[in-house]
């Protein structure tokens, strides 16, 4: 029995061993220098580093481009993510079912979700260009500076290409939800009389509540992870209209060498994204039909 | 009503793909003729553009560093994350709930939070701006996913054929690379995918480590950055064809396997 034992755990070390040790050395392990790293100024690898206790938390909060990408970090969040995942469903309705169409539609949305992200911003950085933009073939020009350029208009224009890179991914997310639906269901609600709001209301909408739950899940990580399509699209201009928290952190990190300030800034996000898990495990904490999981 | 939603969908469809389209049609223009009128097909198509993209852009070099990044990443990635999963998965032992759970907590938070203490471990070692280094934060930073995604598969296979395979003599390594692998294949398929995907479109972490050895969307984004003022719009959509020809040739291929892939982490 003892040699057996001896084998099985050698196994089990073996198998985990490689992996975990990756893991813990390179993204457990960071993410912890993280806090440690949030109380010290310094700008680089060999620079001294001078403890300065909260000093950079103190003074994330007395920079005007902080709040800005506070402020847009949490309107992705709290705004276009739901009005997203609205149009995702509503899509999703309409693109639901076997028809060759529907598949064929539902295969196009996804592609912007596999494409890079660079190539996403690149594709809207120069569709908004004013010099050789798509829109401008299409008569919607915008401002003197393009939709892009403008203070007014800059957050929108991105948040247009946020919905654009990620709606498909979620329409096919609600698409397999519906499409988990037993035919009985249907055949009930025909029965009943239940159809249109009503029938999503009271039948539709809680038996989907697995898929809003992963929905709600992916948008908020995606949400507060916007960086590449700010980073290539507008680097945060016009006057940080389209800064967001990650981004931010990457500026302080690269341009300003405000190591010390980027991991303040860095933990900031975990707390905001602890914070939000939090709150969506509050929202769905429990399903409101019995017996499904 | 009927009309009014084929309107809907075809609407959006078109608003997804006239974009990529615009694209791919003025990557064979020349730069004066984009700047001209933005919706024109040049005849003939001026692919020269592929050539200052490859040559005098970097982009050939950044186009091979990526391929060899994904292939390297994924070549330690699969059997690493796989033995995990199996591990976790098929063997009871305490603190196995703790190790899942730590693992699959990485998906939750951006990369970029530990990215000032990871250069510097990085740099420490010598091993940013290095293929080596870049390979192994891309392992790393991918376990999450694979693991739990396979951990998903394995933990779904029956007992009876394990249970018959150790009473045939076999060994915890023959069972698993000769009975679990080939059964949990699907869900092999479903990581590799994934991952190759991902890791072919990476910015963040390359971004962050590869300051003169550029992947392919860093050298796309850094290209875009210095064309500002004065761009060469042509060889700009070339490159943009670059990164996004060999992700769209896999899904016109395998496209259901895509679609699942793309979904595995949020339905089983």
């Amino acid at each position: 029995m003892a040699g057996q034992d001896i084998r099985k755990t050698g196994f089990v070390l073996t198998c985990l061993v490689p992996g975990l040790t990756l893991y813990l050395w390179l993204v457990v392990v960071p993410f912890i220098k993280t806090l440690e790293l949030s109380g010290y100024r310094f700008s680089g690898v060999s620079t001294k580093r001078t403890w300065v206790g909260f000093e950079n938390f103190a003074d994330l909060g007395n920079r005007e481009e902080f709040w800005w990408a506070v402020r847009n970090s949490f309107t992705i969040l709290l705004v276009v993510a739901p009005i997203l995942l609205l149009m995702a469903m509503g899509l999703a309705h309409l693109a639901q079912g076997d028809s060759k169409g529907a598949k064929l539609m539902r295969t196009i949305y996804l592609f912007p979700n596999l494409i890079s992200l660079v190539a996403a911003a690149l594709i809207w950085r120069a569709a908004y260009n004013p010099s050789v933009g798509l829109l401008r073939g299409i008569g919607l020009a915008g401002p003197e500076n393009g939709w892009l350029g403008d203070v007014g208009t800059a957050f929108g224009a991105f948040a247009v290409a946020f919905v654009w890179v990620s709606l498909g991914f979620y329409t096919m997310l609600y698409c397999a939800g519906l499409a988990g639906i037993p035919g009985e269901v249907h055949e009930a609600c025909e029965l009943e009389g239940a159809k249109g709001w009503r029938k999503y209301w009271l039948v539709t909408r809680p038996l989907m509540w697995p898929v809003r739950r992963v929905a709600s899940v992916h948008v908020t990580i995606a949400s507060l992870g916007v960086f590449a399509l700010v980073n290539v699209m507008t680097e945060g201009a016009p006057s940080n209209r389209t800064e967001t928290m990650l981004h931010s952190l990457y500026r302080m990190m690269t341009t300003g060498g405000e190591f010390g300030k980027a991991a303040a800034m860095g933990v900031v996000m975990m707390v905001v994204t602890a914070l939000a898990s939090i709150a969506l495990w509050g929202v769905f904490r429990r399903n409101p039909v019995e017996g499904q999981r | 009503m009927k009309l009014l939603r084929s309107g809907l969908l075809v609407g959006f469809g078109v608003v997804v793909i006239l974009p990529v389209l615009w694209v791919f049609f003025s990557s064979v223009r020349g730069n004066q003729e984009i700047l001209n009128s933005p919706f024109a097909v040049t005849i003939p198509p001026a692919f020269d553009n592929f050539g200052k993209a490859w040559g005098a852009q970097n982009l050939g070099a950044a186009f091979i560093l990526s391929l060899i990044v994904t292939l390297l990443t994924l070549v330690f990635l699969i059997p690493i994350g796989g033995m995990m999963a199996y591990a976790l998965s098929r063997y009871q032992f305490r603190g196995s709930g703790l190790i899942l759970g730590l693992v699959t907590l990485g998906m939750l938070f951006p990369n970029l939070l530990a990215a000032v203490p990871l250069f510097l471990m990085m740099a420490d070692m010598g091993l940013d701006d290095s293929l080596l280094g870049l390979v192994m934060a891309y392992v790393a930073y991918s376990l999450s996913f694979t693991v739990f995604v396979l951990h998903g598969f394995f933990a779904a296979l029956p007992n009876e054929l394990a249970e018959a395979a150790t009473i045939d003599g076999a060994g915890h390594w023959s069972l698993f690379l000769r009975v679990m692998v080939p059964l949990a294949s699907p869900g092999i398929w479903v990581v590799v995918i994934f991952n190759v995907i991902g890791l072919w479109n990476e910015y963040n972490l390359a971004k962050i480590l590869m300051l003169q050895q550029k992947t392919l969307p860093v050298g796309l984004a850094d290209l875009i950055s210095q064309q500002q003022y004065a761009g060469d719009w042509g060889a700009i959509f070339a490159g943009a064809v670059l990164v996004i020809f060999p992700v769209m040739t896999l899904y016109l291929f395998l496209k259901d396997k895509v679609q699942q892939a793309m979904l595995a982490g949020a339905i089983k």
